[in-house]
């Protein structure tokens, strides 16, 4: 009798998980959609942060461990805009920036997009313009970042930025 | 390599289990009021970290992945988690009364340690490997290990000062953890300068 | 004990967070804005009185009771962690900024002590009207616990109090009043501690003064008889 009950006990439970891993099926297929439409609308209101996505054609280029969202005129297909989405290790976690350039290697600006040293701190931090080729002098990231986000990270970013820049809208990305 | 040693070193201190991630802070107010227990206690989630971090990552790459399912990410684990802190103890009674007798009293407290269930699901939004999984899960056991057992150094001669009693317990162990927690965060400048 | 003391207790005498000290992770975790706090404490209410309502339907019912019994820890486990997959998947489809901020903790409410404590110590020996409003007062009493520390961080920390979105309220003025500047610590790990802690010392100080007084009156009531 005893050992009977055990097994009941088993079934019961058995049948319990059974039940809730419908449920949650049900709820997965009911979401699934969505998450991935809320996911990329994420990602493309970043970038709306600098320009407006309509008057482009947008294009992803995967890299190692980052993206290009590649802004191409719509006429003349001629890269127009860049904006990385680049990531380097700070204090604790990594840093994860947008950095969005112009043809004439200006930076529109830039904004924090996941940094997990100071948690919940916001992650925008949207800067103006300036003029990368002016930029000899990197210190001046410094009061940028501040003190919150580790100024190490992000001048490993915008060195990274510089380094492809003139490359990518040179064609280096038409592979 | 170097890359393992990154893990590590983040792992240990710059993203502290304890005083970084916040997981596992029940036992470590709990648990840290004397140095014999915090060491029981550390070796304890170390043991049942290593192991439940290996089975999850493993039934959650092989099985959930494949299989479509990671949704049933959260239910698989903690049963997984709950199941392999029974057999331990069960196994542990039969095997090595003398090692149930020191660690066995902290295996059922363990279960609902969110340090356990946090590593595991770290691993996987890390996306590691096999391998910076173990690394990564091995110095996080170890960090916390650290971390309780400073603490319950601390807290021995805390029990002994003259806190105001409105501190006494809870309070003045959190303020302690602060500057603790500011030192380990601190680090990070250090390796900054560094390298 | 009245419906209304039973909702009560969760808020004052029996606060999951400031009296049993339970829930400290999120605690300390989640109250860098007021926002996440809040958003946890929508997860932790749906979640808390979902798992007493269903855990106590089942306890309720004589033969699956005496079924579940044996194994009624691992059956509890199973309610609350559908119930907050449950709720991960929806705060990514519709909350997913609080999705993204709140993080890891979402699933770890599965390991908060206080919704299996009060599964155990609740939901599985009462009524299923009762234990909602069990639930219900332990999750808003949690809740109210959070927001406070968060008030407390976030203020001290930026000056402002993010509600929810776009909804903040720009509190800086007073500290240009007193002519100093936010303490950026507060947002990190150490002030999280440091006010956790402070938060628990008052409170113990209001306690111990509030039973000094009551001591205070019975002597004098039992000097007068």
């Amino acid at each position: 009798m005893k050992k009977n009950n055990g097994l009941i006990s088993g079934l019961v439970l058995l049948s319990l998980g059974l039940i809730c891993g419908l449920l949650l099926a049900l709820v997965n297929e009911l979401t699934f959609d969505r998450i991935e439409a809320e996911e990329l609308r994420l990602k493309f209101e970043a970038i709306e942060e600098f320009y407006d996505i309509d008057d482009f054609e947008l294009e992803e280029v995967v890299l190692e461990d980052g993206s290009i969202y590649v802004l191409r005129n719509q006429n003349t297909s001629e890269i127009e805009h860049l904006v990385y989405s680049l990531t380097a290790s700070g204090y604790g976690d990594v840093v994860e920036m947008l950095v969005a350039v112009n043809v004439d290697l200006s930076i529109e600006g830039y904004t924090v997009t996941y940094q997990n040293e100071s948690p919940g701190i916001g992650t925008k931090i949207v800067g103006n313009d300036f003029n990368y080729n002016e930029a000899d002098d990197l210190s001046t990231f410094d009061s940028i970042a501040g003190a919150t986000v580790s100024s190490n990270a992000v001048k490993a970013i915008f060195n990274q930025v510089a380094d492809r820049a003139a490359d990518d809208f040179g064609g280096g990305l038409d592979d | 390599m170097s890359d393992f040693i990154a893990i590590a070193f983040s792992a240990f201190i710059l993203q502290n289990i304890i005083l970084t991630q916040f997981l596992g802070i029940c036992p470590f107010i709990g648990v840290s009021t004397k140095r014999s227990s915090a060491l029981g206690m550390g070796f304890a989630v170390i043991f049942v970290m290593l192991i439940s971090s290996s089975v999850t990552w493993l039934l959650y790459h092989h099985v959930l992945v494949r299989f479509e399912i990671t949704y049933l990410r959260t239910i698989v684990f903690i049963l997984v988690i709950a199941a392999l802190v029974q057999m331990v103890e069960t196994f542990l009674k039969k095997v090595s009364p003398s090692l149930y007798k020191a660690l066995g009293i902290y295996l059922p407290l363990i279960t609902t340690n969110c340090a356990i269930l946090g590593v595991a699901v770290l691993n996987i939004s890390n996306e590691y490997n096999f391998g910076q999984m173990l690394v990564y899960t091995t110095f996080i056991g170890l960090g916390f290990l650290f971390v309780i057992y400073i603490f319950s150094m601390m807290r021995e001669k805390l029990d002994r000062a003259p806190v105001p009693k409105a501190f006494k317990g809870a309070p003045i162990a959190l303020i302690v953890a602060a500057i603790l927690a500011i030192i380990f965060t601190r680090f990070g400048g250090l390796i900054e300068w560094i390298s | 004990m009245t419906k209304k003391e039973n909702f009560l207790k969760g808020i004052f005498k029996e606060n999951p967070l400031f009296v049993a000290l339970l829930g400290m992770c999120p605690s300390l975790a989640v109250t860098t804005s007021v926002e996440n706090a809040l958003g946890m404490t929508i997860a932790v209410i749906f979640v808390l009185v979902l798992s007493n309502f269903i855990i106590s339907l089942i306890m309720s019912n004589e033969k699956l009771a005496k079924l579940v019994r044996p194994v009624r820890i691992p059956v509890y486990i199973v309610v609350i962690a559908t119930l907050v997959t449950v709720v991960e998947m929806l705060m990514h489809a519709y909350l997913i900024s609080l999705y993204k901020s709140l993080g890891i903790f979402i699933p770890l409410i599965v390991v908060n002590c206080i919704i299996l404590g009060r599964a155990e110590a609740f939901a599985a020996d009462n009524k299923p009207v009762d234990s909602i409003i069990d639930g219900l007062g332990m999750a808003v009493g949690f809740g109210v616990a959070i927001v406070i520390v968060s008030v407390f961080r976030e203020f001290l920390g930026t000056g402002l109090l993010t509600i929810w979105g776009d909804l903040q309220i720009n509190l800086n003025f007073i500290f240009d009043f007193l002519r100093i500047s936010p303490v950026g610590m507060f947002t990190q790990p150490a002030g999280a501690f440091i006010s956790l802690g402070f938060i628990l010392a008052i409170i113990a100080a209001v306690a111990a003064k509030r039973q000094e007084k009551q001591e205070k009156q019975a002597k004098e009531v039992k000097a007068n008889v």
